[in-house]
Order: C-alpha cells, then structure tokens, then sequence
C-alpha cells in the first residue's frame, strides 16, 4: 500500500489512522526481532497520536496526504523525550530536548513516528552491523546486509513496517540501503533539507532525505521536509534527455547490476525520453576527494571523543585514527579538485537534464563479507558500494534509487537517476514514468 | 594534549590512508590558481 493508497483510505473510513498504526506495530511486533531494523519502538506515543489524528480527521481537520500515516525516524535524528543514540554508545543515553526542524516539519503533516531506526555506528559506514546494537538483517534475505548507513530505515520500509523513515547520506547513506532493500530513496540537493537536530558526520556532505515504498511516496514526504527551495517543474519524460555514461558507471560491474540497470534505460527510451551516451568527469578523483574531505571532517567532528576508544567499534575508529593524520594541504586540495570537478559535472548538465547509473556496482553482500568480486577481481566491500554513489555527496547534486530488478537470488537492484541541483522533479518525473515498467520486471508489489 | 593511536592500529591503517592520499594527490597536483578554493573568507559573514 502506498501513502496515497493509505490516505484514500482513511477518509474513506476503511481505516482508521489508529487501526494504521496497529497494523504496523504489529508488523514491527512480528519481524523486528529478526530484522533488528529498530532501536527503539514509540508504541504508547504512537498510539496517542494516532487516536489524536483520528480526532481531528472526524472534526474536518486534515492535514494532507501524511496525516495519519506511520513512519520512522533513523536513529541520529533528534525526537523529543526519545533517545537518540546515533548508533554509537558515546550516545547511548542521549536524549534530546527537542525535535529537529525536519522532525517537526513531518509531525506538523500529520505523520505517526513510529519509533527510531538503526545504523550503522556513527552513520560512518556501509554495511549496519553495528557492534552496540547489532547487526540489521536485510529482510529480502536474512544473511545479507540491508546496505548503510541507514540500514534500519531501507529494512523498515521494505518490510512494510512503516511507509516511509528518514535516512541520512553523506557517502550514499540512504541510496545504498534503497537500492540493497529494494525501496526508493531520495538524496535531495545539498542544502535543501534543514540539518540541524541531526547528528553530523561530514560537515560539508551531509544530507538528510527519505526512503519510502514508490517515487510518489518519496515525493509527498519529501515536500513534506520543507526543501529550503522549491525544485524547478519537470519537463514531460518525453522531452527528458537521459545521460548514459560510457566511462566508469558500467565498468567494474556485477554483470547482473550492468544489465538492469542498461534495460531501464531502454524502458525509459521506449516511454519517449531521449537517451544520449555521455562521458562523465574523473568520479575516481571525486571518489579521493570525498574520501578525504570525510576523514578529515568526521575526525575534527569527534575530537572531543578521541580519548574515549573502547567506545568506539574497530572499524569507525580505524577511519577516526586515520582522519586525524591527515595533513591539511591535502584537505585544501581536495576541497579544490571538488570546486573543479564540480565545474566539469555542471558542464556535462549542459546537455542532459539526468544521468543514468547504477546505484552500487553489486547487489547486497552477505553480513561479516569483507570483500567482494566482480569480473574476477576481489574489492573492498565498504569502497566498491560507495563507488557510484560517493561523487553526489561531494558535488551536492540530488539523486534518486528506485528497484530496476532483481539478480536470479533475487535480490534486488537500484538505478540511480541524477539531476542538477534543485532539480528533484526530474528525478519524480522519470522514477514515476518507469516504475511500473520496473516494478513489473522485478515482481515488487506496493 | 591528544591522545596517542596506538603503534599496533597505525600500522594497520597507513597503508590504506597512504594509498588513498596518494590517489588524491595524483589528481590534485594537476591543479592550478584557477581551481578555485571554496575554502573563501567571507568578512561580511562575520558582521
């Protein structure tokens, strides 16, 4: 069911938004404790909204599309009275005092918080098995790794626990348990969505978005966050021109990945859209950049913990160990060559209105799979997954993950559709055209 | 004062902190003046 499927029917009177939000806490009741998809429940809050929201819908007060409708907030995002513990144990009893603006911005839509989801340590890392809280299990396959960092959101959503949850990306945090999970997820433009309330990683490649079931849902709950700008409206699909790159995105592929993602293309040029092979600028130079501008900052970020390594699990203080050596000319220089790059990607657009990619060149690994292979050569686990997602967060660009189908595991396979800033209805606008034609290749029921 | 990485865990991790700076500095020495530093003090900022 979609939020537009849910709204329909609670004013039709079919549902109630209390007998809503049971029916998703039951659902969380039966699969959280395999899944792990969640720190902590707000069951008894939830309910009082609920009952609240059903008050107001019988007094002719309707607060739109969301009012009603049960979500999650990951875990990093501050809720007033619940605790907030980024996943790490330096946070374990945190709890805030306040809302964030984009908690607050979802509350005043009407939406349910169903509790908080959870991450991989910190949000500073891929894989969301968290040494304090355990790992996430990916709900299309239990020994899988539901992708991170907002492992716990990609899960609750794709195991129909709530409709939508909040994620964080900073080095495709949101995309990677999209496209791993099999939902939708959104990285808006940088900027666009209020950080504040939100426990940061990287200072400058943050951004806070939402994960969701369909492109429609995504949509309704983005404009629901408050963008800072409304997006520019979207040509018709058929007068969209779609860039396929011939260099980088389709090499070093699971050949599964590379077809789908190829075949969606096709979709898109049979719906009328106009597809035109491009070559992109050097993503492997915006790939270092990103990777050091995040040590460095993330590091800076936890100075006043450094001291505290016993708290920290082994692999985010291996990464927090190496920011801190870091000299500062290579900082400079990295935040240079990504003004330049910038440029470059901005020069590209010129010609295209989005880019087609994967999201990630392999579909979910096995929890505990330090590496993986593909065409034959063995690779980092945590490098090959941020590979085609990484360069967005540096340039600040908004891109989307939707379900363009399944290996014959049958586990799923994210299309990553990129577009200038501020430029989120195209990204709408194609997911939108192309879903059915997806979703039907990877059998994936709303 | 900071505290110290332990010998153990620096040994694990400059290898892979090298190779990535050496990476990046394969792309940033190509750099000139007109790549622009966003890094910018802004003095209106501060009033």
């Amino acid at each position: 069911m979609t939020i537009r499927q849910a709204a329909a029917s609670l004013r039709a009177r079919e549902l109630s938004c209390l007998e809503l939000t049971n029916r998703c806490l039951g659902q969380i009741g039966k699969l959280n404790p395999r899944l792990n998809a969640f720190i902590t429940v707000t069951e008894d809050g939830a309910r009082k909204r609920a009952r609240e929201l059903d008050e107001e819908l019988a007094q002719g007060l309707d607060r739109g599309l969301l009012h009603g409708i049960p979500i999650a907030h990951k875990d990093l995002i501050h809720t007033r009275g619940v605790r907030t513990t980024s996943g790490s144990k330096l946070f374990e009893d945190f709890v805030p005092r306040q809302d964030a603006p984009v908690v607050e911005k979802l509350n005043q839509a009407g939406a349910v918080t169903l509790g908080k989801t959870g991450l991989h340590e910190l949000a500073y890392g891929v894989t969301s098995e968290n040494p304090h809280f355990g790992a996430i299990r990916n709900p299309r396959d239990l020994e899988r790794s539901p992708g991170g960092s907002s492992g716990g959101s990609g899960a609750a959503v794709a195991a129909d626990m709530v409709f939508m949850a909040t994620g964080t990306d900073t080095g495709g945090s949101i995309r990677i348990p999209a496209s791993f999970c099999g939902t939708v997820g959104l990285k808006p433009t940088y900027g666009a969505i209020d950080r504040s309330g939100v426990q940061p990683l990287g200072l400058t490649l943050d951004h806070i978005g939402p994960l969701s079931r369909s492109v429609d849902d995504v949509r309704i709950t983005y404009q629901a966050m408050g963008p800072a700008r409304p997006s520019k409206s979207a040509p018709h699909v058929r007068h969209v021109r779609i860039g396929l790159p011939e260099n980088f995105y389709f090499s070093s592929v699971d050949p599964e990945v590379k077809r789908a993602a190829l075949e969606a293309a096709r979709d898109a040029e049979q719906l009328g859209a106009t597809v035109i092979p491009v070559r992109v600028p050097d993503v492997d130079a915006l790939n270092a950049a990103g990777r050091v501008i995040l040590l460095v900052e993330a590091s800076a970020l936890y100075e006043p913990y450094w001291a505290r390594r016993e708290d920290f699990g082994a692999d985010v203080l291996a990464l927090i160990d190496q920011g801190r050596l870091v000299p500062a000319t290579d900082y400079v220089n990295a935040q240079r060559l990504r003004r330049a790059l910038r440029k470059e990607f901005h020069e590209l657009f010129t010609n295209i209105d989005c880019l087609f990619t994967p999201t990630s060149p392999i579909p979910a690994p096995r929890i505990g799979q330090k590496q993986v292979e593909i065409d034959g050569e063995l690779q980092d686990t945590r490098i090959a997954a941020t590979r085609f997602v990484r360069g967005m967060n540096v340039l600040g660009f908004p891109a989307l993950s939707l379900p363009c189908g399944a290996t014959q595991a049958g586990l799923p396979i994210g299309l990553q559709v990129i577009a200038r800033p501020y430029e989120e209805n195209v990204l709408f606008t194609v997911g939108e055209a192309l879903e059915p034609v997806l979703a039907s290749r990877w059998g994936f029921a709303l | 004062m900071s505290p110290a990485i332990p010998p153990d865990q620096l040994e694990r991790i400059r290898p892979v902190l090298d190779a990535l700076l050496e990476q990046l500095r394969q792309h940033t020495q190509i750099l000139t003046a007109e790549a622009v530093l966003p890094l910018r003090y802004e003095p209106e900022e501060e009033q």
